[in-house]
């Protein structure tokens, strides 16, 4: 009989690591002592041990925490992959493994709620077991699928709940002193379970890649982002992609962000792999200089990711980021765009959308938020010799990773730029991340794009708009209740966020001028980059045709 | 301890026959299936989703059309309770349930999708999408005997289908939650203060907080009331999960928005609460 393969949960720490000290200073911190620390040997360094926020117990944060039905749940792993804290996860065990486990419980109503976890989905037990049962010899048998909640990583955002979506299988509870103890008992269940045996990870589908310990390490949580964070799961699931492809060997130069200041909190990172931060200015010089050097050392194979926000390379880096496409050097940069300084407290960015409301970008009398139309860093990128370009967003996972894997096989500079949902700046809500991502790219406010040099021997060929709806119209046309054609457009998805509210009366109706120069903006920007794509769209042959 | 259901299963064979004029009906495409196939099966337009349809639907593995379509047939809570009242009461088996997602796929019918263009496409009512609605309807899960002989009895008429449909949860599989149940209905009873909003609240306060007595209730509905004040004192400071805004909301700020809504979800809760423990005293 075909058993199940695992992958090894046991982690071994490099040599020089402390482990005694770092235990110790996390503890510290953990119980609000940090301050009494005496220096040492990290912090004289600035450097944080890997992982370290694997250790943060975030568990006062969440006022919610969700909820299973694993009867609804079928699998599909979206919300492990949306989670931008590593606090939702799933696994899949063997059946009887799983007894095993549920034998060592003495309690049998714990017995029970602990078995409610997992269910017999298709995907994980029907489709294994009916070919276990013709071929037992070289088929393994089919696996129990559950869903676990880290109650010190969960901030109680809802994302999974909201991208579960019409599954229906999770919801979020109120957390109080009498249910939080259980989830703490069900993580560490959950923990003591081998990890999902390699048979059963899906190939085709690469949300399954989450299920893998060792991807799921590569950001372990504890993060200082807030709730539902459109960049951390962003990051989560590059890096996961990222250990898929070259196992540890790759590292991170950030550029000053939120990401740098959330991912480096002292005593907590997130991360597995070295990273280290630069300014806002010179990530690309940075991550240029460790790619001279990896290169020296013959480690051609190692991957350099240079991250930041749309400040850094939009903005204040761009002539570094310019000077880094231009080498040819091979170097994976990954743009979180969110359209606006979310770390320095909401300024405004060049890639900051026009009528947008921020910080030096205010609405007010004589001005309608930002006058300027937004700056396209894809298109400017794609003019660099032999550049890969991407621009994505996360919730696409087929899209998203689609375009990590190409960019990590390109032999050269990669830019990816990822829309990233910005609560606080944006003025949605916590669990929105992947919905206003979704519509941002629906109403044309940010396309999804690829440029392939290798992808054919013209520009149409190279360029692909593939995942957009409705490729080849202006705006994405949909039917209402009423059967009558309704347009979702720019101004569609621009009502429904807090930065362009005082472009909107109380009934959603536009009522500036720069709200509506916004949308013919997002318009041009559209039809140029479907001309760029050989994309003919009808409605604008349409209007060139109308005699004026 | 878990109390076995003993009853005979109930013949199958209306729910089956709902089951297909549900299914038969026309089906709005969700936002989610239309996501799926643009994202998983790069449909992005009609014509892509109608070829789609026609030629690549064939070649997919069961468990990869459950993926796609689980989320357009899983009945929501709140349809649940419309759909399967008339059958709150009966027993049916797993095997049932996935026989009757068989029968119905041997009968070739069809399901129509209406898109957002208006466009009207089909697709083979298949048992993968027979099943997953049935199950979603949670009939295959226990009812014991002394439970549906309480509701019977005991509780009245109108609210008969949603507690028999609330009890069918794991949690009521022990003896232990069942009686608190009774005896929290008694008490509802006795001061005539059903409401469906009071059942959900009480099913899910047993689901979520397991109270393992009367007197044990009581505490842990105080500090589930004292959580969500203390949540709704910072709530304008702090940003929660809420539904969408929309552009009628535009008028007031997005904080206050948020705020507001987290104190009327926790009013609501505290109201439950208080209610639950004025029965408890």
């Amino acid at each position: 009989m075909m058993n199940a393969t695992n992958e090894s949960n046991t982690q071994k720490f490099p040599a020089w690591y402390d482990g005694v000290r770092a235990k110790e200073v996390l503890d510290a911190y953990n119980n609000g002592g940090g301050s009494s620390l005496a220096a040492d040997e990290f912090v004289a360094k600035s450097i944080l041990p890997a992982s370290t926020g694997a250790s943060r117990d975030f568990s006062y944060i969440a006022p919610e925490l969700p909820q299973l039905n694993s009867e609804n749940c079928v699998g599909c792993m979206d919300c492990v992959t949306n989670c931008p804290d590593t606090a939702i996860l799933g696994k899949v065990v063997m059946p009887n493994t799983l007894e095993e486990a549920l034998a060592g419980i003495q309690d049998e109503e714990y017995k029970a709620h602990i078995r409610q976890q997992f269910s017999e989905t298709r995907k994980y037990y029907t489709a294994f077991q009916k070919k276990h049962e013709k071929d037992p010899e070289n088929n393994p048998e089919g696996g129990m699928f559950g869903i676990f909640i880290d109650p010190t990583k969960c901030k109680g955002c809802g994302e999974c709940v909201a991208v579960c979506g019409d599954h229906d299988a999770l919801k979020m509870v109120k957390k109080t002193p009498d249910n939080l103890p259980q989830y703490l008992s069900d993580f560490g269940f959950y923990r003591s379970l081998p990890a999902s045996p390699l048979t059963h990870i899906n190939a085709k589908d690469k949300r399954d890649i989450m299920l893998k310990p060792a991807a799921i390490r590569q950001y372990a949580g504890g993060a200082g982002s807030c709730m539902g964070c459109g960049e951390a799961s962003v990051l989560r699931q590059v890096f996961a992609m990222t250990h898929e492809k070259v196992g540890d060997r790759y590292g991170i130069v950030a550029s000053t962000g939120c990401n740098t200041v959330y991912g480096s909190t002292y005593p907590y990172n997130p991360y597995a792999a070295p990273w280290t931060n630069s300014l806002f200015e010179n990530g690309p010089a940075d991550a240029m200089g460790i790619r001279a050097f990896w290169d020296q050392q013959g480690q051609e194979d190692w991957v350099v990711w240079n991250i930041g926000g749309d400040g850094a390379m939009l903005d204040i880096g761009l002539n570094a980021l310019s000077r880094l496409l231009a080498s040819g050097m091979n170097v994976k940069v990954l743009i979180l765009d969110t359209q606006v300084y979310s770390n320095t407290g909401g300024q405004q960015s060049t890639a900051s959308y026009t009528a947008q409301e921020s910080k030096m970008g205010a609405h007010g009398t004589s001005k309608g938020g930002k006058s300027e139309k937004r700056k396209e860093i894809a298109q400017i990128a794609l003019m660099h010799p032999n550049t890969y370009v991407a621009q994505t967003i996360g919730p696409l996972t087929t899209h998203f990773y689609k375009v990590v894997e190409r960019a990590l096989a390109y032999n050269g500079p990669a830019v990816i730029s990822v829309y990233t949902t910005c609560q606080p700046e944006h003025g949605v809500a916590d669990d929105m991340a992947a919905i206003q991502a979704r519509n941002a790219m629906k109403s044309r406010a940010f396309p999804l794009m690829i440029y392939d040099p290798e992808a054919g021997a013209t520009l149409a060929q190279r360029i692909s708009l593939e995942g957009n709806p409705a490729p080849n119209r202006d705006w994405v046309i949909e039917k209402d209740a009423d059967g009558n054609d309704q347009e979702y457009n720019f101004l569609s998805w621009a009502r429904t966020e807090g930065r362009f509210r005082k472009h909107f009366d109380k009934d959603g109706n536009p009522n500036s001028q720069t709200i509506l120069n916004a949308m013919q903006d997002r318009l041009e920007n559209w039809r140029l980059i479907q001309q760029l794509a050989g994309v003919s769209n009808e409605d604008f042959m349409k209007s060139i045709a109308t005699p004026v | 301890m878990t109390s076995v259901d003993t009853r005979q299963t109930s013949s199958i064979v209306p729910l089956q026959e709902a089951v297909i004029k549900a299914l038969t009906a026309l089906q709005v495409m969700s936002e989610q299936l239309r996501t799926k196939l643009a994202d998983h099966y790069t449909c992005l337009t009609d014509e892509q989703i109608q070829t789609f349809f026609a030629e690549g639907l064939l070649k997919l593995e069961e468990y990869e059309q459950d993926l796609l379509f689980a989320p357009q047939f899983t009945v929501k809570a709140e349809q649940r309770i419309a759909f399967a009242s008339p059958f709150a009461l009966n027993v049916y088996s797993k095997k049932d349930v996935e026989a009757a997602a068989l029968a119905i796929e041997a009968l070739k019918l069809q399901v129509t999708f209406r898109l957002a263009s208006g466009l009207e496409l089909k697709v083979p009512l298949t048992a993968v999408i027979a099943e997953r609605f049935m199950k979603s309807l949670h009939l295959h899960k226990p009812l014991s005997d002394s439970l549906r002989s309480f509701i019977e009895r005991d509780i009245p008429e109108k609210f008969r289908a949603h507690v028999a449909l609330a009890l069918r949860d794991d949690i009521f599989q022990f003896e232990k939650y069942q009686r608190l149940f009774i005896e929290l209905a008694h008490r509802l009873s006795a001061k005539a203060v059903w409401t469906t909003s009071q059942i959900d609240f009480v099913t899910n306060v047993i689901k979520t907080y397991t109270p393992q007595t009367l007197e044990d209730l009581a505490e842990k509905l105080e500090r589930l009331i004292q959580s969500c004040q203390e949540d709704m004192a910072t709530a304008e400071t702090r940003s929660y999960h809420h539904p969408q805004i929309l552009g009628s909301n535009m008028g007031s700020s997005h904080d206050h928005h948020e705020a507001q809504a987290v104190k009327d979800n926790y009013s609501q809760i505290i109201k439950n609460a208080q209610v639950l423990k004025l029965l408890l005293q």
